[in-house]
């Protein structure tokens, strides 16, 4: 039997099992190559991202990614916004919209990390039960605002009062002109960083203001006491109370910082002992001299001095500049002093986001600070400067001041108004809860004026006092600043002939070209 | 691959000393520019949302995206099947790598193209003293070949499966419009397994997360581009098929 008649060529059912299972295989080794590759290309280790807007709005603050780092286990952030009624909805939007571009932002850089889940709005038999479920599950009974949960610890950030502030405006003319609600205030990254830390950190940093010496009221909410500034660091994660040296006795191990804000008496010996100990141990201290320039053992210009930093008795002052641009004198607001960027140092944690984020510092009454010799291994460090254009005001014979600077026996500035100083413990102090550092390092900052701190400038000086507060108690990875603001370029197509030129480019010119270059392709065909 | 760069050639002339191209491009800038200056004159000159607007924040956007790659497609295969040409082009000394690459870039050259409206736009604020913020603009214009290049590869694909052009080109808007809406039908099921595995196939999202915002995202270009890899592959195999017929 020939050799050939034994081998059965395959019918054509086998063929076509054959075609198909190579299709198949073809199909599925295709799926799981390009499945791979972008699986590949989303590991940490493989994959770059390039901002590439001018004002880095794609990238978290360098902070808040610290902050991320240090996580030390997954957050869970379930976003709850729907759209607000009138007249908020186009605010409302604007706020939602940035809120969950930060949200997204801290998914990506930390996916490991954070875990975002949006929970949109589900009308009853299509969700809706479910949703309800799951806040209940959280504890919400509301919306538009993000939960951040790690374990069994939750808190629920609001976009209204804790991630924006809005000014409702008048947008039903009730009292005059028209006018939109529109955005105070947006600390959406810090609204984030802030619950991240809640629900991260156990322990709350004590600070101490002291009381007892004329300083001003913590809990009080008059222009000038300190109210905003409690409420604010108690919504960073502080525990604040209040430290009379005659009634509580010696100086808590516990504080991570004691705030000494403008007293208008000098301490007792004892107490001015019990600070110095403190001060030995590793402790921080913020502290501002009172409008009336105390001297003396126990007053705050000698605390400071013997740390390194000296008082300067006269007032720092600058022209007003009118309307019309030019400077006015012999008015008490030259008291005022606006440091700008140029003014902060660069690479101090207090002033270096502040610096980046354009913001400003403003101070009333302050007095100038100078370099003295600061404790062993210490190290002075000017981090507010004021212009040249400013002079240390003194009063007049009588006790009045002038307001104008008397070239005669008034310096000119730069004058330095905030200074830190920092040295190593001399005394071997305790671990400080919910602070940063196991070796504690002595920080001590001093501003000019105690106004700096009060209700009236907070909302100005709210980024500088509480990253004074987060340096002074040594969490320095809390520092944050509010996101730039978002690049806004516009084009006046009212004016001049820009929308006509817009016009003929965009809807005659390339259409009319497109349409000129077909009519040339047919003709040329035709010939 | 051998005569890749001839058959794209060929396509390509194909495309433009016909009048028809032309036209489809005349129409689409036309609506394009409306739509630029409409949304700049209503948002008080906002350079970025006019730019986003024209750059994939849009409805319009979409439908172009997701209606021209299949009109362009859709002859390019199935029509040379039908009228037997494909027969001789098979038997040249080409791959069938090489004509479906050839075929797709010439779709894709033309996209690209009609998305580069939206650099003119650009450069005419420019030119009138209102800068656009570049990178971001060059991004989205990156962003906007990429998705075109994804869509054009089922256009392919599509067209490479039937030889009646009306039902490739249809077979391939389905296609994307599936792609798209993917995310949208994966909600209708109660699986939280499945919103996940679709989500990160999402192109929408993949887009609005990182061109439109002006963001480069090695991801996102590997993304785009292996799954523009994926449906090319198929498309070949599936005029190598018709060799076996």
């Amino acid at each position: 039997m020939a050799l050939g008649a034994q081998v059965k060529a395959p019918s054509a059912r086998i063929v076509r099992l054959r075609i198909l299972i190579t299709v198949c295989l073809n199909l599925v080794i295709a799926l799981v190559l390009t499945g791979g590759l972008v699986w590949l290309a989303g590991r940490p280790g493989l994959r770059h991202r390039v901002d590439l807007t001018i004002n880095q709005e794609n990238t978290l603050d360098e902070n808040a990614r610290a902050i991320i780092d240090q996580l030390p286990g997954p957050v869970e952030i379930d976003v709850f916004f729907r759209p607000f009624g009138p007249p908020l909805e186009a605010i409302g939007a604007q706020i939602q919209g940035r809120m969950f571009e930060i949200l997204i932002l801290a998914e990506e850089y930390a996916p490991d990390k954070i875990k975002l889940t949006n929970h949109p709005y589900a009308p009853p038999g299509a969700g809706g039960a479910e949703l309800m479920a799951e806040m209940q599950r959280l504890g919400i009974s509301e919306s538009n605002l993000f939960v951040v949960s790690y374990g069994d610890r939750r808190v629920a950030m609001k976009l209204l009062g804790e991630v924006a502030e809005i000014d409702l405006g008048n947008p039903t003319r009730r009292q005059g002109a028209y006018r939109p609600p529109s955005l105070v205030s947006f600390t959406g990254l810090q609204s984030l960083v802030k619950g991240l830390l809640r629900v991260t950190q156990g322990e709350k940093p004590l600070i101490l203001f002291t009381s007892g010496q004329g300083e001003r009221a913590i809990f009080e909410s008059e222009d000038r006491d300190l109210g905003k500034l409690h409420t604010a660091l108690v919504a960073d994660g502080f525990r604040v109370e209040k430290w009379d040296p005659s009634e509580d006795g010696a100086i808590p191990e516990e504080c991570a910082g004691l705030a000494i804000i403008g007293p208008e008496e000098p301490f007792s010996v004892e107490a001015t002992g019990w600070i110095a100990e403190y001060v030995r141990g590793g402790g921080s201290i913020i502290a501002a001299p009172g409008l009336r320039l105390t001297g003396g053992q126990g007053s705050v210009t000698d605390i400071l001095s013997r740390l390194g930093i000296i008082v300067q008795p006269g007032i720092i002052c600058q022209p007003v500049i009118n309307a019309a641009g030019m400077p006015v004198f012999e008015s008490p607001k030259c008291a005022e002093v606006i440091l700008r960027s140029d003014g902060m140092r660069t690479t101090h944690p207090i002033t270096e986001p502040l610096r980046r984020g354009d913001r400003r510092v403003r101070l009333i009454f302050s007095h100038g600070l100078e370099r003295g010799t600061p404790p062993r291994e210490g190290i002075l460090l000017d981090i507010l400067r004021t212009t040249e254009y400013t002079w240390e005001e003194f009063p007049n014979e009588d006790g009045s001041f002038g307001w104008r600077w008397d070239q005669g026996r008034e310096r000119e500035g730069p004058f330095t108004v905030a200074m830190t100083s920092t040295f190593p413990p001399t005394v071997m102090g305790p671990v400080i809860p919910g602070t940063n550092s196991l070796q504690r390092e002595c920080r001590v900052l001093a501003l000019g004026t105690p106004e700096a701190f009060v209700n009236a400038l907070f909302d100005v000086n709210r980024d500088f006092l509480i990253n004074s507060f987060n340096w002074a108690s040594e969490r320095e990875f809390r520092v944050s600043v509010s996101p730039r603001k978002l690049d806004d370029r516009r084009i006046a197509v009212g004016q001049d002939r820009t929308l006509f030129y817009l016009n003929l480019i965009a809807i005659w010119g390339l259409p009319l070209l497109c349409l000129g270059l077909g009519g040339l392709a047919a003709w040329r065909r035709r010939r | 691959m051998k005569g890749l760069a001839t058959i794209y050639r060929r396509e390509l002339a194909g495309l433009f000393v016909a009048p028809l191209a032309w036209i489809l491009l005349s129409i689409s800038y036309a609506m394009t520019g409306w739509l630029f200056v409409t949304i700049l004159k209503d948002t008080g000159g906002d350079i970025i949302a006019s730019v986003r607007f024209s750059s994939g924040e849009s409805l319009p956007y979409w439908a172009f995206m997701i209606f021209l790659p299949p009109l362009l497609t859709m002859r390019m295969i199935s029509e040379e099947s039908r009228n037997g040409l494909l027969e001789f082009l098979l038997t040249s000394p080409v791959s069938d790598g090489a004509v479906v690459l050839g075929k797709f870039l010439a779709a894709w050259t033309f996209m690209a193209l009609f998305w580069s409206s939206n650099l003119i736009y650009a450069a005419a604020l420019h030119g009138l003293g209102a800068p656009p913020d570049w990178p971001p603009v060059l991004g989205g214009f990156l962003g906007a070949v990429l998705v075109s290049g994804l869509f054009c590869s089922i256009g392919m694909l599509s067209s490479s499966l039937t030889s009646t052009p009306i039902l490739a080109a249809f077979g391939a808007f389905i296609g994307n419009v599936l792609v798209l809406l993917l995310p949208h039908l994966a909600g209708l099921f109660d699986a939280t397994w499945l919103h996940e595995e679709v989500e990160s196939v999402d192109v929408m999202s993949h887009f609005h997360r990182t061109f439109l915002v002006g963001l480069l995202d090695t991801k996102v270009l590997v993304f785009f581009s292996a799954w523009t890899g994926f449906f090319l592959f198929m498309a070949s195999r599936a005029v190598e098929a018709k060799r076996w017929r």
